[in-house]
Protein backbone atom coordinates (compact mmCIF):
# COMPACT_ATOMS: atom_id res chain seq x y z
CA UNK A 1 0.00 0.00 0.00
CA UNK A 2 1.55 3.21 -1.05
CA UNK A 3 1.69 5.98 2.04
CA UNK A 4 -1.54 8.02 2.88
CA UNK A 5 0.73 10.59 3.80
CA UNK A 6 2.63 10.67 0.26
CA UNK A 7 -1.05 10.05 -1.20
CA UNK A 8 -2.12 13.04 0.58
CA UNK A 9 -5.37 10.98 1.86
CA UNK A 10 -4.17 10.54 5.29
CA UNK A 11 -6.76 12.17 7.30
CA UNK A 12 -10.09 10.93 5.36
CA UNK A 13 -8.30 7.24 5.64
CA UNK A 14 -7.23 7.59 9.30
CA UNK A 15 -10.86 8.97 10.21
CA UNK A 16 -12.68 6.13 8.35
CA UNK A 17 -10.12 3.43 9.73
CA UNK A 18 -11.02 5.26 13.32
CA UNK A 19 -15.05 4.97 12.47
CA UNK A 20 -14.88 1.50 10.75
CA UNK A 21 -15.99 2.34 7.52
CA UNK A 22 -13.20 0.67 5.76
CA UNK A 23 -13.64 -2.20 3.93
CA UNK A 24 -12.17 -5.26 5.30
CA UNK A 25 -9.51 -5.67 2.91
CA UNK A 26 -8.65 -1.57 2.57
CA UNK A 27 -8.87 -1.92 6.73
CA UNK A 28 -6.28 -4.75 6.59
CA UNK A 29 -3.68 -3.16 4.37
CA UNK A 30 -3.70 0.15 5.97
CA UNK A 31 -2.95 -1.68 9.41
CA UNK A 32 -0.43 -3.02 7.55
CA UNK A 33 1.06 -0.28 6.43
CA UNK A 34 0.62 1.39 10.41
CA UNK A 35 3.24 -1.04 11.94
CA UNK A 36 5.35 -0.40 9.46
CA UNK A 37 5.41 3.63 9.09
CA UNK A 38 5.82 5.55 12.57
CA UNK A 39 4.20 8.94 11.01
CA UNK A 40 0.53 7.11 10.03
CA UNK A 41 0.76 5.42 12.77
CA UNK A 42 1.34 8.77 15.23
CA UNK A 43 -1.48 10.09 12.84
CA UNK A 44 -3.78 6.84 13.94
CA UNK A 45 -2.94 7.10 17.71
CA UNK A 46 -3.73 10.95 17.17
CA UNK A 47 -6.97 10.15 15.76
CA UNK A 48 -7.84 7.40 18.03
CA UNK A 49 -7.50 9.74 20.81
CA UNK A 50 -9.69 12.62 19.59
CA UNK A 51 -12.39 9.60 19.48
CA UNK A 52 -11.83 8.07 22.92
CA UNK A 53 -12.21 11.86 24.70
CA UNK A 54 -15.22 12.20 22.59
CA UNK A 55 -16.75 9.06 23.30
CA UNK A 56 -16.05 10.24 27.47
CA UNK A 57 -17.75 13.49 27.44
CA UNK A 58 -21.16 12.93 28.60
CA UNK A 59 -24.26 15.61 27.50
CA UNK A 60 -25.45 17.43 30.15
CA UNK A 61 -28.62 16.91 30.84
CA UNK A 62 -31.46 18.68 29.34
CA UNK A 63 -34.77 20.10 31.34
CA UNK A 64 -37.74 18.39 29.84
CA UNK A 65 -39.77 21.59 29.17
CA UNK A 66 -36.30 23.03 27.80
CA UNK A 67 -37.64 23.22 24.40
CA UNK A 68 -41.20 24.72 25.03
CA UNK A 69 -39.43 27.59 26.96
CA UNK A 70 -36.71 28.21 24.66
CA UNK A 71 -39.59 28.62 21.88
CA UNK A 72 -42.10 30.62 24.16
CA UNK A 73 -38.39 33.39 24.40
CA UNK A 74 -38.24 33.13 20.48
CA UNK A 75 -41.97 33.95 20.01
CA UNK A 76 -41.87 37.13 22.63
CA UNK A 77 -38.72 38.28 20.87
CA UNK A 78 -40.00 37.91 17.25
CA UNK A 79 -43.37 39.92 18.35
CA UNK A 80 -40.83 43.16 19.57
CA UNK A 81 -40.76 45.82 17.05
CA UNK A 82 -37.42 45.78 15.04
CA UNK A 83 -36.48 49.03 16.75
CA UNK A 84 -36.45 48.13 19.98
CA UNK A 85 -34.46 44.51 19.27
CA UNK A 86 -31.86 46.68 17.73
CA UNK A 87 -31.81 49.71 20.34
CA UNK A 88 -31.34 46.74 23.36
CA UNK A 89 -28.27 45.30 21.05
CA UNK A 90 -27.11 48.95 21.13
CA UNK A 91 -27.43 49.57 25.04
CA UNK A 92 -25.81 45.91 25.71
CA UNK A 93 -22.95 46.32 23.36
CA UNK A 94 -24.38 44.47 20.79
CA UNK A 95 -23.93 46.48 17.71
CA UNK A 96 -23.94 45.54 14.29
CA UNK A 97 -23.68 47.60 11.16
CA UNK A 98 -26.13 45.79 8.97
CA UNK A 99 -28.77 48.24 9.63
CA UNK A 100 -26.41 50.51 8.27
CA UNK A 101 -26.46 48.78 4.66
CA UNK A 102 -29.99 49.55 4.29
CA UNK A 103 -29.63 53.37 4.88
CA UNK A 104 -26.74 53.68 3.48
CA UNK A 105 -28.04 52.34 -0.27
CA UNK A 106 -31.62 54.29 0.51
CA UNK A 107 -29.28 57.49 1.11
CA UNK A 108 -27.41 56.53 -2.55
CA UNK A 109 -30.28 55.39 -4.34
CA UNK A 110 -31.93 58.81 -3.15
CA UNK A 111 -29.22 60.89 -3.61
CA UNK A 112 -28.72 59.46 -7.19
CA UNK A 113 -32.84 60.26 -7.97
CA UNK A 114 -32.20 64.04 -5.98
CA UNK A 115 -28.94 64.90 -8.51
CA UNK A 116 -30.96 63.91 -11.63
CA UNK A 117 -33.65 66.16 -10.65
CA UNK A 118 -31.58 69.13 -9.55
CA UNK A 119 -28.38 68.55 -11.69
CA UNK A 120 -25.56 70.37 -10.58
CA UNK A 121 -22.59 72.08 -11.96
CA UNK A 122 -19.55 72.78 -10.06
CA UNK A 123 -19.32 76.21 -11.32
CA UNK A 124 -22.54 77.50 -11.05
CA UNK A 125 -22.97 75.60 -8.01
CA UNK A 126 -26.86 76.01 -6.00
CA UNK A 127 -25.92 74.84 -3.18
CA UNK A 128 -22.44 76.04 -2.14
CA UNK A 129 -21.56 77.26 0.98
CA UNK A 130 -21.42 80.69 2.12
CA UNK A 131 -17.70 81.16 2.05
CA UNK A 132 -17.85 79.34 -1.59
CA UNK A 133 -20.72 81.88 -2.72
CA UNK A 134 -18.33 85.09 -1.59
CA UNK A 135 -15.29 83.84 -4.03
CA UNK A 136 -18.17 83.29 -7.00
CA UNK A 137 -19.71 86.54 -6.00
CA UNK A 138 -16.04 88.09 -6.38
CA UNK A 139 -15.58 86.21 -9.19
CA UNK A 140 -18.91 87.15 -11.11
CA UNK A 141 -19.00 90.58 -10.33
CA UNK A 142 -16.69 92.43 -12.58
CA UNK A 143 -15.81 95.78 -10.87
CA UNK A 144 -15.30 97.76 -14.03
CA UNK A 145 -18.61 96.85 -15.46
CA UNK A 146 -20.68 97.10 -12.39
CA UNK A 147 -19.26 101.10 -12.23
CA UNK A 148 -19.99 101.85 -15.74
CA UNK A 149 -23.58 100.27 -15.13
CA UNK A 150 -23.92 102.39 -11.99
CA UNK A 151 -22.42 105.60 -13.72
CA UNK A 152 -25.41 104.83 -16.50
CA UNK A 153 -28.07 104.21 -14.33
CA UNK A 154 -27.15 107.12 -11.85
CA UNK A 155 -27.32 109.14 -15.25
CA UNK A 156 -30.57 107.96 -15.97
CA UNK A 157 -31.79 108.35 -12.58
CA UNK A 158 -30.59 112.22 -12.44
CA UNK A 159 -32.49 113.03 -16.02
CA UNK A 160 -35.35 110.87 -14.74
CA UNK A 161 -35.59 112.65 -11.60
CA UNK A 162 -39.00 114.33 -10.28
CA UNK A 163 -38.78 118.62 -11.72
CA UNK A 164 -39.04 121.05 -9.01
CA UNK A 165 -38.64 124.43 -10.55
CA UNK A 166 -41.28 126.59 -12.16
CA UNK A 167 -42.12 126.54 -15.49
CA UNK A 168 -41.76 129.17 -18.65
CA UNK A 169 -38.24 130.41 -17.43
CA UNK A 170 -37.18 131.71 -20.83
CA UNK A 171 -33.74 131.24 -22.39
CA UNK A 172 -31.19 132.96 -20.71
CA UNK A 173 -33.19 134.64 -18.12
CA UNK B 1 -33.57 42.65 3.49
CA UNK B 2 -36.42 43.89 6.25
CA UNK B 3 -39.34 46.03 4.03
CA UNK B 4 -40.02 47.62 7.03
CA UNK B 5 -36.55 48.72 7.86
CA UNK B 6 -35.90 49.32 4.40
CA UNK B 7 -39.19 51.84 4.26
CA UNK B 8 -37.70 53.29 7.41
CA UNK B 9 -34.39 54.02 5.77
CA UNK B 10 -35.85 55.43 2.63
CA UNK B 11 -38.06 57.80 4.55
CA UNK B 12 -35.02 59.08 6.53
CA UNK B 13 -32.89 59.08 3.71
CA UNK B 14 -35.33 61.58 2.41
CA UNK B 15 -35.96 63.61 4.80
CA UNK B 16 -32.15 64.30 5.06
CA UNK B 17 -32.07 65.30 1.48
CA UNK B 18 -35.13 67.24 2.27
CA UNK B 19 -33.60 69.40 5.20
CA UNK B 20 -30.30 69.41 3.22
CA UNK B 21 -32.03 71.15 0.11
CA UNK B 22 -34.20 73.19 2.42
CA UNK B 23 -30.33 75.10 4.17
CA UNK B 24 -28.82 75.43 1.41
CA UNK B 25 -30.83 77.52 -0.26
CA UNK B 26 -31.28 79.40 -3.36
CA UNK B 27 -28.84 80.84 -5.02
CA UNK B 28 -30.10 83.20 -7.16
CA UNK B 29 -31.41 86.60 -5.98
CA UNK B 30 -34.82 86.95 -5.06
CA UNK B 31 -37.46 86.51 -8.31
CA UNK B 32 -38.76 90.27 -7.43
CA UNK B 33 -35.06 91.95 -8.01
CA UNK B 34 -33.16 89.61 -10.04
CA UNK B 35 -33.09 89.83 -13.78
CA UNK B 36 -34.04 86.87 -15.51
CA UNK B 37 -30.82 85.42 -16.88
CA UNK B 38 -30.12 81.58 -18.54
CA UNK B 39 -28.03 79.27 -16.83
CA UNK B 40 -24.85 79.30 -18.34
CA UNK B 41 -25.29 82.93 -19.55
CA UNK B 42 -22.65 85.50 -18.63
CA UNK B 43 -23.49 87.36 -16.60
CA UNK B 44 -24.56 90.90 -17.24
CA UNK B 45 -24.06 94.29 -15.49
CA UNK B 46 -27.16 94.79 -13.85
CA UNK B 47 -26.75 90.73 -12.60
CA UNK B 48 -23.31 91.84 -11.43
CA UNK B 49 -25.00 95.30 -9.59
CA UNK B 50 -28.07 92.90 -8.51
CA UNK B 51 -25.46 90.66 -6.87
CA UNK B 52 -23.53 93.27 -5.29
CA UNK B 53 -26.22 94.98 -3.77
CA UNK B 54 -26.94 91.97 -1.66
CA UNK B 55 -23.62 91.30 -0.68
CA UNK B 56 -23.08 91.69 3.04
CA UNK B 57 -20.53 94.67 4.11
CA UNK B 58 -17.78 92.17 4.68
CA UNK B 59 -17.99 90.78 1.13
CA UNK B 60 -18.35 94.25 -0.84
CA UNK B 61 -15.28 95.10 1.04
CA UNK B 62 -13.22 92.87 -0.22
CA UNK B 63 -13.89 93.14 -3.93
CA UNK B 64 -13.68 97.04 -3.50
CA UNK B 65 -10.22 96.99 -1.34
CA UNK B 66 -8.40 96.94 -4.28
CA UNK B 67 -9.54 99.72 -6.30
CA UNK B 68 -8.42 103.08 -6.14
CA UNK B 69 -9.62 105.34 -3.61
CA UNK B 70 -11.64 108.10 -5.84
CA UNK B 71 -12.91 105.23 -8.16
CA UNK B 72 -14.14 103.31 -4.97
CA UNK B 73 -16.19 106.32 -3.71
CA UNK B 74 -17.59 107.02 -6.67
CA UNK B 75 -19.31 103.41 -6.57
CA UNK B 76 -20.02 103.44 -3.00
CA UNK B 77 -21.55 106.83 -3.50
CA UNK B 78 -23.95 105.31 -6.69
CA UNK B 79 -24.40 102.28 -4.81
CA UNK B 80 -25.85 104.00 -2.09
CA UNK B 81 -27.70 106.44 -3.90
CA UNK B 82 -28.83 102.99 -5.99
CA UNK B 83 -29.74 101.16 -2.98
CA UNK B 84 -32.08 104.08 -1.21
CA UNK B 85 -34.39 103.86 -4.14
CA UNK B 86 -37.68 101.87 -3.41
CA UNK B 87 -37.45 98.25 -5.54
CA UNK B 88 -40.12 100.07 -7.82
CA UNK B 89 -37.81 103.07 -8.49
CA UNK B 90 -34.97 100.24 -8.70
CA UNK B 91 -37.37 98.38 -11.32
CA UNK B 92 -38.28 101.17 -13.09
CA UNK B 93 -34.48 102.51 -13.55
CA UNK B 94 -33.15 98.35 -14.68
CA UNK B 95 -35.96 98.62 -17.32
CA UNK B 96 -34.35 102.40 -18.94
CA UNK B 97 -30.74 101.10 -18.31
CA UNK B 98 -31.64 98.00 -20.48
CA UNK B 99 -33.49 100.52 -22.88
CA UNK B 100 -29.89 102.20 -23.14
CA UNK B 101 -27.43 99.15 -23.10
CA UNK B 102 -29.61 98.14 -26.76
CA UNK B 103 -27.85 101.31 -27.89
CA UNK B 104 -25.07 100.66 -29.74
CA UNK B 105 -21.96 101.20 -27.71
CA UNK B 106 -21.11 104.60 -30.04
CA UNK B 107 -24.60 106.01 -29.48
CA UNK B 108 -24.43 105.09 -25.71
CA UNK B 109 -20.70 106.58 -25.58
CA UNK B 110 -22.27 109.63 -27.24
CA UNK B 111 -25.43 109.73 -24.95
CA UNK B 112 -22.75 109.79 -22.13
CA UNK B 113 -21.11 113.34 -23.49
CA UNK B 114 -24.36 114.53 -23.72
CA UNK B 115 -24.82 114.18 -20.54
CA UNK B 116 -21.56 116.10 -19.73
CA UNK B 117 -22.52 118.55 -21.35
CA UNK B 118 -26.28 118.87 -19.58
CA UNK B 119 -24.01 118.65 -16.04
CA UNK B 120 -21.96 121.29 -17.24
CA UNK B 121 -25.60 124.06 -17.11
CA UNK B 122 -26.45 125.81 -14.24
CA UNK B 123 -28.57 123.85 -11.50
CA UNK B 124 -31.74 125.90 -12.85
CA UNK B 125 -31.32 125.41 -16.03
CA UNK B 126 -30.75 121.68 -15.68
CA UNK B 127 -34.22 121.26 -13.67
CA UNK B 128 -36.11 123.48 -16.96
CA UNK B 129 -33.65 120.86 -19.67
CA UNK B 130 -34.61 117.57 -17.34
CA UNK B 131 -38.55 118.49 -17.68
CA UNK B 132 -38.64 119.12 -21.14
CA UNK B 133 -36.34 115.92 -22.12
CA UNK B 134 -39.11 113.79 -19.65
CA UNK B 135 -41.93 115.52 -21.18
CA UNK B 136 -40.55 115.05 -24.84
CA UNK B 137 -39.81 111.40 -24.05
CA UNK B 138 -43.27 110.82 -23.10
CA UNK B 139 -44.81 111.91 -26.71
CA UNK B 140 -45.35 110.51 -30.13
CA UNK B 141 -42.41 111.29 -32.53
CA UNK B 142 -44.90 113.86 -34.33
CA UNK B 143 -45.90 115.55 -31.61
CA UNK B 144 -42.28 115.88 -30.26
CA UNK B 145 -41.35 117.14 -33.74
CA UNK B 146 -44.03 119.83 -33.48
CA UNK B 147 -42.67 120.33 -29.83
CA UNK B 148 -39.20 121.00 -31.02
CA UNK B 149 -39.70 122.87 -34.18
CA UNK B 150 -42.13 125.27 -31.40
CA UNK B 151 -41.72 128.93 -30.83
CA UNK B 152 -41.81 128.23 -26.98
CA UNK B 153 -38.88 125.73 -26.93
CA UNK B 154 -37.31 128.07 -28.89
CA UNK B 155 -38.11 130.70 -26.47
CA UNK B 156 -37.55 128.49 -23.40
CA UNK B 157 -34.05 127.15 -24.71
CA UNK B 158 -30.62 128.30 -25.37
CA UNK B 159 -29.27 127.23 -28.60
CA UNK B 160 -27.04 125.17 -26.21
CA UNK B 161 -29.70 123.87 -24.71
CA UNK B 162 -31.71 123.23 -27.60
CA UNK B 163 -29.14 120.82 -28.90
CA UNK B 164 -28.55 118.73 -26.16
CA UNK B 165 -32.24 118.12 -25.52
CA UNK B 166 -32.82 117.58 -29.39
CA UNK B 167 -29.99 114.64 -29.41
CA UNK B 168 -30.69 113.28 -26.38
CA UNK B 169 -34.40 112.78 -27.29
CA UNK B 170 -32.84 111.10 -30.94
CA UNK B 171 -30.75 108.82 -28.92
CA UNK B 172 -33.02 107.56 -26.15
CA UNK B 173 -36.88 108.59 -27.19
Amino acid sequence: MRCPIEAGNEKTLMVALTAGTLTPAEQEALERHIDECAECRRLADEQKAVWSALDAWTVPTVSEDFDRKLHARIAVEARRPWWKREWDSLLHGRFSWKPVLPVAAACVALFGVFLVHNPVSLGTSRTAPAAVIQTQDAQKVDVDQVERALDDIDMLNQLDAPVTTPHGSPAGS
Amino acid sequence: MNLNRFAVAVVVAGGLLWATARAQGPEQPPASTAPHRQPGEPWSPLDQLERLRQMNPDQRERLLERLPPERRANIEKHLRNYMSLTPEQRAHLREQYETFRELPPDKQEAFRRLFGRFLNQPPERQELMREEFQRLRHMTPDQRLERLNSSEFHYRFQPNERDIIWRMVELLP
